[in-house]
Parts: C-alpha cells; sequence; structure tokens
C-alpha cells in the first residue's frame, strides 16, 4: 500500500506519475503501481458459464484500469453473434462439479451433491438449467451478455472475431455485436497480444 | 359549373375521382382526370419482381378501367401551371381550365440527378434501380446470375416513396440467396443517408437489429456525391467509398419540374401544402395528395388513402365557401417484407413513432406491430387484390384513416404528447 | 485502522486508505482527496459524479458500481473514464468518502 512523504496510506490508484499529496509540497513518494498492465480474454466456449466468467473478469479488469481485449474464436463466436448473444446455454452434462446450493434446505448435504450425469440428458433439462442459471445471475444484478457486452464496449475493451472461425461458421461480421472492431487471423491476434497477460476459456 | 382537374391518374388520384364523383354537392360539376400514360403500375409490386415473386405483367394495368364513370379523363403531359389565368397547359397545345386543382402526381425516380448514375456505363449493367418497372424487371436476370461478391441496397438521399422499400429489398435479397446456398458467398450492404435502419427510433433500432441478424451490414450517414464507374464504387461527400458487384441504388425522388416553376413546390418539387387540409399554402383553391405533397410523413399507397378523409370534405367546404372540418394526421402504414414469408407491419402517424403491439381489425388485435409474422407477409400479399379493387376505386377498408393507439405498446423512454397518453 | 494527517487534520481510513468516519468528509477534503487520486480540479462535472455516488450509497449501503452509474445515475461510462482516468470507480468512492466498491459489475 503506497504511504506518501506523511506517512499517509493512499490506496493504490495505479496512475503512473507519482502520487503527490499536494498540500505537503515536497514531491512525495513515488506510487508502488507499474505502467499500464494489459490482459486479453481467449473466449473458445460458447457456453453461458464459460461465457460470463471472461466477461466479469474483464469487466473488473478495465475498472481497475487494465487494457482488455477479448478474441472470440469457435464456438466463442456465439457470444457477439447478434443471433445467438442472447440465448446462451448451461447443460450440467460432462460436468460433474454441479449441484445446487438451493437443495440445502432440504437436506443437510444435498445442496454439495453433484446432480447425477443421465439426468442432464433429459429433455428440457438444458432448458431448465439455463433458465436457473440466468436467474441466479439475475438476482446478483449481473446483466444479460447482450448488456455485459455493451458495458464493456463503453469502458473501452477492444474486441476481435477469429476469422478461421466465422468462415467455418459462415458468420458475417455484420452478424457479430457492433463493438467487435475487426475479423482477425490468428498471426494478427498473436502481433496484438504481445506483451499481454492471456486467459484462456 | 365548377370545374376540377386533378393531375395525376396514380393512388391517390384514382381515388379522389372515384370519391369526388359520389359526392352529392359536385353534382353538376365537372371532374377532369390527366395523366401521360394509359398505364397504372401497382408500385408495391415492384419489390417482387426481381425476385420472380410477382410477374412484371402483373404489375401494369390499363390506367382507364379503374377511372370512374362521369369524369373526363385526357391523356397528355403538363407543362405549365398558369395561376393568373386559372389554367393547366398540356405538350399538345391543349389548356385546361380549372376552378380547383388537385396535384397528385406522385414522385419521380432521377438517376439522371447523380454523376455516374444515368450516365455511367454501369446503369442498368450493375447498377439498377427497382423503383421503375423496367429497373426492377432488368434487375431480375442480374439478380439471378449472382454467385458471388457484394451486393449493395442503397438510398441516395430522402425524402423518397416507401421508405422501406430499401430495406426490404435487402432483406428478401438476402433470402434469396440463402435458399439458394449462396448467402456464404455473398454479403449483402445496406448504405443509407440516414444515421440508422429508418426514420424514427424504435422502428430504426428494430430494423437495425433484424439486419444484423441476417448478416446484413450496415452503412449510415452516407451522403452520396457519385458512383465511380471505372471502380465500381459509391463515393460520398466525406470521402468514404462502398465498392460493390451489384448496386441496387434509389435514385433520388423529386416532384414534377413544372411544380417548381409554378413557385407552389419546395427545392425538391413537393407541392407545399398544409400538413393538416392539404391546401396549399401558397394558393387556396389549389390541393395536393399522396407523394406529390411536402407533409412529414412517409410517401406511401396508404398515406395517399388516409389523406382523402380530409382532403375530399374539405375540398367540398370550400367550394362552398365553409371553414375545412377536417385534418390529417399523418397517418402511415407499411408493411415491410422481411423474407423468410414473413413481414412486419408499421403503424405511425406524425406525432407518434412506429410501436411495437397489435394493429387492430374491427378492435380485434390481428397483425402484429414492428415483428415478424406470417399473417403479415399473407396480408402484404393479399393487399394487391384489395389496392385493385377497392382502395383506389374508393370504397371503404377495415381501418379508420386516423391512427389508433389501440393494441400498441408504449416501450420505456418513448415520450408521446398528452392527446395519445391515457 | 490508520489516521492520516490531511489539511492539517487528522482523518481515519481504513487498510487501503479509504475514509472510514463520514463525518470527517467535507467538500474541501474532497477536492484534496481528488488531488491525491490525479484529478488535480474538481469541476462541477466531478462533483456531480461525487455527489451521486454519496447519495447512491446512502440508498444502497455500497458505493456504486460503473454500470450503476450508468444505469440510475444516467452518466455515459466513457466520460466517466475521461473525468476520472484509470480506475474511475475506486477513485470516485475514494473522494466521496465512500468505501471501495465491493461489487464485480
Amino acid at each position: 500500500m503506497p504511504i506518501d512523504a506523511r506517512g499517509n496510506l493512499i490506496p493504490d490508484f495505479g496512475d503512473p506519475r507519482p502520487v503527490t499529496g499536494a498540500t505537503t509540497g515536497d514531491g512525495g513518494a513515488p506510487a508502488a503501481s507499474a505502467g499500464p498492465r494489459k490482459m486479453v480474454f481467449i473466449c473458445s466456449k460458447g457456453n453461458l458459464d464459460m461465457a460470463y466468467p471472461a466477461l466479469i473478469m474483464g469487466n473488473a479488469a478495465l475498472g481497475e484500469g487494465v487494457e482488455v481485449e477479448y478474441f472470440f474464436t469457435f464456438w466463442g463466436l456465439d457470444i457477439i453473434d447478434v443471433r445467438t448473444m442472447d440465448d446462451l446455454k448451461f447443460s450440467f452434462g460432462g460436468n460433474t462439479a454441479m449441484h445446487m446450493p438451493q437443495l440445502e434446505r432440504f437436506k443437510g448435504g444435498l445442496g454439495t451433491m453433484s446432480m447425477p450425469q443421465t439426468l442432464a440428458m433429459m429433455p428440457g433439462m438444458t432448458t431448465a438449467s439455463t433458465a436457473m442459471m440466468k436467474k441466479m445471475m439475475a438476482d446478483l444484478d449481473i446483466p444479460t451478455v447482450p448488456e455485459m457486452l455493451d458495458h464493456l464496449v463503453a469502458m473501452g475493451a477492444q474486441m476481435w472475431a477469429c476469422q478461421l472461425s466465422v468462415e467455418m461458421m459462415q458468420i458475417k461480421k455484420a452478424n457479430l455485436h457492433p463493438g467487435v472492431g475487426a475479423v482477425i487471423s490468428a498471426a494478427d491476434f498473436i502481433e496484438k497480444s504481445a506483451g499481454a497477460q492471456i486467459v484462456f476459456v | 359549373m365548377t370545374r376540377v382537374v386533378i393531375l395525376g391518374a396514380g393512388t391517390a388520384g384514382t381515388t379522389l375521382a372515384h370519391l369526388l364523383v359520389k359526392r352529392p354537392e359536385l353534382d353538376g360539376a365537372s371532374v377532369t382526370v390527366v395523366d401521360r400514360s394509359d398505364r397504372h403500375d401497382y408500385q408495391p409490386g415492384y419489390l417482387f419482381v426481381p425476385f420472380g415473386m410477382v410477374p412484371a405483367g402483373r404489375v401494369s394495368k390499363d390506367r382507364r378501367a379503374f377511372l370512374p364513370k362521369g369524369i373526363d379523363y385526357v391523356r397528355g403531359e403538363v407543362t405549365a401551371i398558369d395561376r393568373t389565368a386559372r389554367q393547366v397547359r398540356l405538350a399538345s397545345g391543349r389548356t385546361l381550365d380549372f376552378d380547383q386543382l388537385v396535384i397528385t402526381t406522385g414522385t419521380l425516380p432521377r438517376p439522371d440527378v447523380v454523376p455516374g448514375m444515368a450516365d455511367g456505363a454501369l446503369w442498368r449493367r450493375t447498377v439498377f434501380d427497382f423503383y421503375t418497372l423496367d429497373g426492377a424487371t432488368a434487375l431480375r436476370p442480374a439478380l439471378a446470375a449472382m454467385t458471388s461478391g457484394r451486393l449493395v441496397v442503397h438510398i441516395t438521399e430522402m425524402p423518397i416513396k416507401c421508405p422501406v422499400a430499401p430495406i426490404e429489398f435487402a432483406l428478401l435479397a438476402q433470402d434469396y440467396l440463402r435458399k439458394r446456398g449462396r448467402h456464404p458467398h455473398v454479403d449483402v450492404i445496406f448504405v443509407t443517408p440516414l444515421d440508422g435502419a429508418f426514420t424514427r427510433p424504435v422502428a430504426s433500432q428494430r430494423l437495425g437489429k433484424l439486419l444484423a441478424e441476417r448478416g446484413i451490414e450496415l452503412v449510415t450517414d452516407f451522403q452520396l456525391e457519385s458512383i465511380d464507374n471505372e471502380h465500381a464504387e459509391l463515393v460520398s461527400y466525406d470521402g468514404r467509398r462502398v465498392p460493390f458487384d451489384l448496386a441496387v441504388t434509389i435514385p433520388p425522388n423529386r416532384g414534377a419540374d413544372y411544380l417548381l416553376e409554378s413557385g407552389l413546390a419546395d427545392e425538391l418539387g413537393f407541392v407545399k401544402v398544409d400538413k393538416h387540409t392539404l391546401q396549399s399554402t401558397e394558393d387556396p383553391d389549389i390541393w395536393a395528395a399522396g407523394d406529390a405533397t411536402n407533409v412529414p410523413t412517409s410517401k406511401a399507397g396508404s398515406v395517399a388513402h388516409f389523406m382523402m378523409d380530409a382532403l375530399v370534405p374539405n375540398l367540398v367546404a370550400h367550394l362552398a365557401g365553409e371553414p375545412l372540418p377536417e385534418r390529417f394526421d399523418g397517418h402511415a402504414n407499411c408493411f415491410i417484407e422481411s423474407g423468410r414469408g414473413e413481414a412486419l407491419l408499421l403503424d405511425f402517424n406524425y406525432d407518434v413513432e412506429p410501436l411495437p403491439g397489435m394493429f387492430p381489425i374491427y378492435h380485434v388485435p390481428a397483425l402484429r406491430l414492428l415483428g415478424a409474422s406470417t399473417l403479415n407477409h399473407l396480408a402484404k400479399m393479399a393487399f394487391e387484390a384489395v389496392y385493385w379493387n377497392l382502395l383506389i376505386r374508393g370504397r371503404p377498408l377495415p381501418f379508420a384513416a386516423h391512427m389508433s393507439m389501440e393494441g400498441k405498446r408504449v416501450p420505456e423512454g418513448v415520450r408521446l404528447p398528452a392527446a395519445y397518453t391515457k | 485502522m490508520h489516521t492520516n494527517t490531511f489539511l492539517g487534520r487528522p482523518v481515519e481510513v481504513d487498510d487501503e486508505g479509504f475514509l472510514t468516519r463520514p463525518e470527517q468528509w467535507d467538500a474541501d477534503l474532497a477536492a484534496e482527496l481528488g488531488r491525491i487520486a490525479g484529478v488535480d480540479e474538481m469541476t462541477a462535472e466531478h462533483w456531480r459524479v461525487v455527489h451521486f455516488a454519496r447519495s447512491d450509497f446512502d440508498t444502497t449501503g455500497e458505493a456504486p458500481t460503473l454500470r450503476r452509474m450508468q444505469k440510475a445515475g444516467g452518466f455515459d461510462i466513457k466520460r466517466i473514464f475521461a473525468l476520472f482516468p484509470g480506475k474511475p470507480a475506486k477513485k470516485i468512492a475514494y473522494i466521496a468518502g465512500r468505501p471501495k466498491p465491493r461489487a464485480c459489475v
């Protein structure tokens, strides 16, 4: 935690220039933070539970003054495709960690018991679990995926779509959220992400 | 004997002729209708011709079969309106005296006023219009031959007749290409001088979303300077260039030249009228209706129809020396073909922008507003028969001339004038 | 708990330097906190944001996130980034004399 020349405790605002108590007039001590930090999220999955972590972390990073870029590839394109972005799904098939905290009140321990995998295959189960997850997110005042994208763009996030995936899925640039700057190749992306911390989702 | 002269026997002029001969107050008056051609086109049909959805031959009929008995029909090109002599002059040298003159000459597409449009080497080769039957017919084989590249749908300037038709064309073209499996190889681009897909905010946002869902790129605020025929590009005044392999453009729409010279029209050639009474602001014995006016609502057949409920009683009252009783509210409704066998419906007026909800027919919520449905598409296709048999013959249609708020939903953030809120 | 000295008077702050005693906050101190947070001059526009953050804290008990400032306060996010560069939500809460925002979005 930065301390200024008078021994005052100052929050870390991450500014590149030294934090100075102007009234102390003695120049103060330099802040602890380094230069601008950059994070890049590669979103390769279009499930609801794979979209949110990257969007929420990116939002937090932007709020902390970190430069944020997104690269959407393969099924991750569903997150930015206007035809699918508000209709991402969640299934607990293949996700043995899925349990329902809501069940705890019926029997102690039930809330952490993992759901039988065969249940996930039942008709309507994906719809039901998607609706449940969306409600849980809404209860926590987390915006929908399209709203989240609008918000990220307003905060200054840059977004790119993977050219190979776009061609493979027969998607047009016009199908994508207006915040997506361009459809770029993998090589362009490697160049753009130089020096960044990369998170693959 | 009172002499009423109607210039133009399109949607507005034909309907008006029917309504005037039915009025007992005008018994003994003469009604003369002037048009330069004997063909009456069902203009909404132009849109379907390039896609082979409606054969070109069905769009155009003999005008005389649709005019009422008891009027004089004169075929001729008007060259001037002499307001001092109360005369209309024709190219043949003939003159027509009038006591009351109604101008229903519509709009003219003017590809000749844009450099590189009508005078370019690509005109009717890769640059087409579809606001004329010739253009729509010529476009059909060009579209059929397009297997890859950029299809640019473009509006040169506003106002234009039927402002939704260009969007409909883009949506139908995308659907046409999709059905033939060419959509991955053809990009459809919609280029407009407006800042969005439509003139009013709620509809603009919804239509913008629809374009995005169909993968149609939207280029806004594009003020066309010229068409570069050498490079096949649209060029804007701010230097932007939109390349095309096939361009479907809406040329500037203007009023007739002699209207400008008569002093009755604004700089685009549209007759200056009181937007509620439809009486000329320059001359109390001159009126206008349909696309030929400068009123701030869409130029559309439905508007011409709704205008009649104000124009006819006002004209009759004016002849009797009474105050004008009726006010036109700017009411328009438009079907928007969206492809996939569906259409959207817009219903709006001067004060209320197009809103979502259900459009009532005899108070039954029947047609979805601002949303795609199959029923809207069927209604649009059925309208062709309604047009020839009911609308231009001045027969009543099952909805009121004034816009109703019945069935409409007001989205959050939309403000309406007090008269429309309960 | 820590005591800072600003404008010659003691101000109690938490472990990260945010004010803990609302009654110690006033406009002069806010201007000083602004300078520390890199806002050299508090304009009327800055004050509108800060006043919103204070009143919103009174209603919700939480310092507002950027999304809340946009949704409930009607502020433009890009503008907020321009006014309070770097870490706007954190800086606004600091200048407003409120604790650090906790919510993620």
